[in-house]
């Protein structure tokens, strides 16, 4: 009997419930022919081993005992906190973060994830142990940008603050300012919270909610996996793969962070709650019930995810995969009910570009791809970065499928969820972000097929040379996947200064008056939305030059103020392709020219006043 | 399987101190204060209505207490925006007197296990 069929029984009999305390204890004093030692090898095959297999043995075997773990979880996560102290955000460049990166960083993080691919060999041992890693990797990838930077990463974070510091200023929504108020769910939510929490605006809970979704997002996903792979170093390896390989930063504080977390939960419930190999009892009908309310909280909060839960619990179905056949249905009639009379302001305007939108693939992966591959040079790399680090994912997940399915050990429903995300590119591009999204969703399972395949060694030897790739694999993603995730922090992350100038323009302005920026700037609307206007105006600047933001500003009945700062020069350098330094010739312009008064200058950030305005603020 | 439970004296004990602690929650500092309502809002009413989902799925259970809270919370506040009848503290209370009286019906349909741990608390 082979190592792995015994580690597969264990599993099975752990799930079912725990092996019976004197079992486990004979095993250990009297281990069967073959069965694995604490160091992951074989008993009876060690003395056949070469020295090669016999130096990776004892390596692992140091590395994996307790004080190995310990010394290589503490080591990496100190030297990481430490190096992010010393990295400084005024070295984010054209590459994004990776340039303002310590070198000392990626030496800790090589440093945590050996040691985790270490405990992999004993994860069967002690389980809970890989929360400690899990949340060591959260905390020097993810918060790294903050802890760098100073400030929570991504414009439209701020501008989901400034929704829902709408909602809580007025009590109403603004359909017909922002078609993301057609689905007020998420800032609602938070405007409530907040608001019941006695704080002025969403900002402190959006500082910590990328953490937390991100938690969130792992344990759902431990939970699916669980009941998939049934291996426990599977799904733990498949969190980290997930954890590295996710580079589109979904889980900034926005409405479809939320839904990926109830898109999880859906999923958990129609796979684990409503297994079709067990009989439901009232709690799996609870579970159902929750399922339902979630989706339908999910259904007031975001456009795309309802398709994703659709579709999966569709396929689920259909296939007599899950035990809830028809849900799939009930999914469909509450997102119609929403869709028809809660968001009627939003399709009466696009009703046209949603239906011409079904049904074109080509022209929707050409949205998704190619026009994403625009702006300089840097830009581009990034965008390949992310594609390559995709490709790995996607390529490790097929041989993965593969060997499953040729070992037959293939859950037919880790197909069908990896696949089921797809069905929503045929509805519409979003924006070309729908692959993106369509890949986001698809992870889960793909990390779960990759890290089967990366720890599906049965003999000694191929054990071995599977930890060996293991190791590779993890290392070789630390700088792809910092390039991928954080390439383009030059123009997405907000500084101190672009808040303070900001703050100002807000404590000045008068309702009615208009706010312009050369590029997208989210943090300018982070309040007073639906008081002050808002126009990002680089089309003009593009096409024309200075003189075309003016006649923008002038047409504007009350006055108009021109923020300035400097991630709107990365974005029309990196994104939109102007010359490196093509600022300058605008602040020249902007300082010679009698139409526009410098009110405020803090840092890179400036704000102009037209003068054309009868007052200027003091 | 999945198996349904009354609510545990333990976890009702917690919901109904947590219960008690909101009605100061106006007097706290800022911190602890978010932290309370935040999580209130989110985990009570899940714990509090949900069965127990055995210890195999104590996981399972957190999240989907978790996504009931946030559903409930979802319903409540969109209610108040679409309608543009904003009354937060309308909405904390409602969800309150959910808790607390899903609470007080689950353990005084347990009140058996309830008296025993009394008993041995005693």
């Amino acid at each position: 009997m082979t190592a792995d069929v015994l580690q597969r029984e264990a599993d099975t009999k752990v799930h079912r419930g725990r092996r019976p305390r004197w079992t486990r204890i004979q095993r250990a004093r009297n281990p069967r022919p073959g069965a694995p030692d604490a160091a992951g090898g074989n008993v009876s095959d060690r003395t056949r081993l070469g020295w090669f297999s016999r130096l990776l043995a004892g390596v692992v075997s140091a590395a994996s005992s307790g004080v190995g773990l310990g010394v290589g979880f503490g080591a990496g996560l100190t030297l990481g906190l430490l190096s992010l102290r010393v990295s400084s955000a005024q070295d984010i460049g054209d590459y994004g973060l990776i340039q303002a990166l310590d070198a000392s960083y990626f030496i800790a993080l090589g440093v945590l994830s050996l040691s985790f691919v270490a405990y992999l060999t004993r994860a069967h041992a002690m389980p809970s142990l890989g929360v400690l890693y899990l949340g060591g990797l959260i905390v020097l990838v993810d918060a790294a940008p903050l802890l760098i930077e100073g400030q929570p990463r991504f414009q439209v974070t701020y501008l989901h603050a400034g929704f829902a510091e709408a909602i809580m200023r007025s009590g109403e929504t603004f359909p017909l300012l922002d078609a993301r108020f057609s689905w007020p769910g998420f800032f609602a939510l938070f405007g409530y919270l907040s608001e019941a929490a006695g704080l002025s605006d969403t900002m402190p809970l959006a500082v910590w909610f990328p953490f937390i979704v991100k938690a969130l997002w792992l344990a759902a996903m431990w939970v699916v996996l669980r009941r998939l792979f049934h291996d426990v170093a599977v799904c733990w390896l498949a969190l980290w793969i997930f954890q590295m390989v996710e580079w589109s930063g979904q889980s900034y504080y926005s409405p479809q962070a939320l839904g990926v977390f109830v898109y999880l939960v859906c999923v958990a419930v129609l796979v684990v709650a409503m297994d079709p190999r067990e009989r439901p009892g009232p709690s799996g009908r609870a579970a159902v019930a929750v399922a339902v309310v979630s989706y339908a909280a999910l259904v007031v909060s975001h456009q795309l995810t309802p398709f994703m839960v659709i579709s999966a619990a569709g396929l689920l179905g259909v296939l007599g995969l899950t035990r809830a056949r028809s849900l799939w249905v009930l999914f469909g009639v509450v997102f119609l009910v929403w869709f028809s009379f809660g968001t009627s302001d939003y399709w009466a305007g696009h009703i046209h570009g949603l239906l011409d939108d079904a049904g074109q693939v080509s022209s929707t992966v050409e949205d998704n791809v190619s026009e994403r591959l625009a702006g300089n040079a840097a830009h581009e790399r990034v965008i390949y970065s992310r594609m390559a680090i995709s490709a790995l994912a996607a390529g490790l997940a097929g041989l993965g499928f593969l060997l499953a399915w040729r070992r037959r050990r293939l859950d037919v429903r880790v197909v069908v969820l990896a696949g089921a995300p797809v069905g929503a590119l045929l509805l519409q591009s979003y924006g070309g972000e729908g692959l993106i999204r369509v890949f986001l969703f698809m992870l889960p399972l793909l990390a779960g097929a990759a890290a089967f395949l990366l720890l599906a060694g049965r003999r000694p030897v191929t054990r071995g040379l599977a930890m060996v790739a293991t190791a590779v694999v993890l290392v070789g993603l630390i700088p792809l996947s910092m390039l991928a995730k954080y390439g383009g922090e030059s123009y997405e992350s907000v500084s101190a200064s672009e808040r303070r100038a900001a703050a100002w323009v807000h404590a000045h302005a008068r309702p009615g008056d208009m706010v312009v920026s050369i590029a997208p700037a989210g943090y300018l609307r982070e309040r007073r939305i639906g008081e002050v206007d808002y126009a990002p105006a680089l089309d003009r600047f593009q096409t024309g030059n200075l003189m075309s933001v003016r006649l923008l500003m002038a047409e504007h009945e009350g006055r108009s103020f021109l923020v300035l700062s400097q991630s709107q020069y990365a974005y029309g350098n990196q994104i939109s392709g102007l010359p490196k330094g093509w600022e300058t010739e605008l602040l020249a312009d902007l300082e010679f020219s009698d139409d526009f008064r410098l009110v405020h200058r803090d840092g890179s950030s400036r704000v102009y006043l037209l003068e054309e305005a009868d007052d200027a603020p003091s | 399987m999945l198996r349904a439970e009354r609510l545990h004296p333990a976890p009702a004990a917690a919901l109904l101190i947590a219960s008690a602690l909101m009605c100061f929650a106006d007097d706290m500092s800022s911190g602890p204060r978010a932290a309370l309502v935040v999580g209130y809002l989110l985990l009570a009413p899940g714990y509090a209505v949900l069965p127990f989902f055995g210890r195999e799925h104590w996981l399972l259970h957190a999240l989907l207490a978790l996504s009931f809270g946030m559903a409930l919370a979802v319903g409540i506040a969109t209610a108040m925006s679409e309608t543009g009848w904003w009354r937060v503290q309308v909405g904390v209370s409602a969800t309150w007197v959910l808790v607390v009286g899903a609470v007080v019906w689950r353990s005084w349909r347990n009140r058996s296990a309830v008296a025993l741990l009394v008993r041995r608390v005693r």
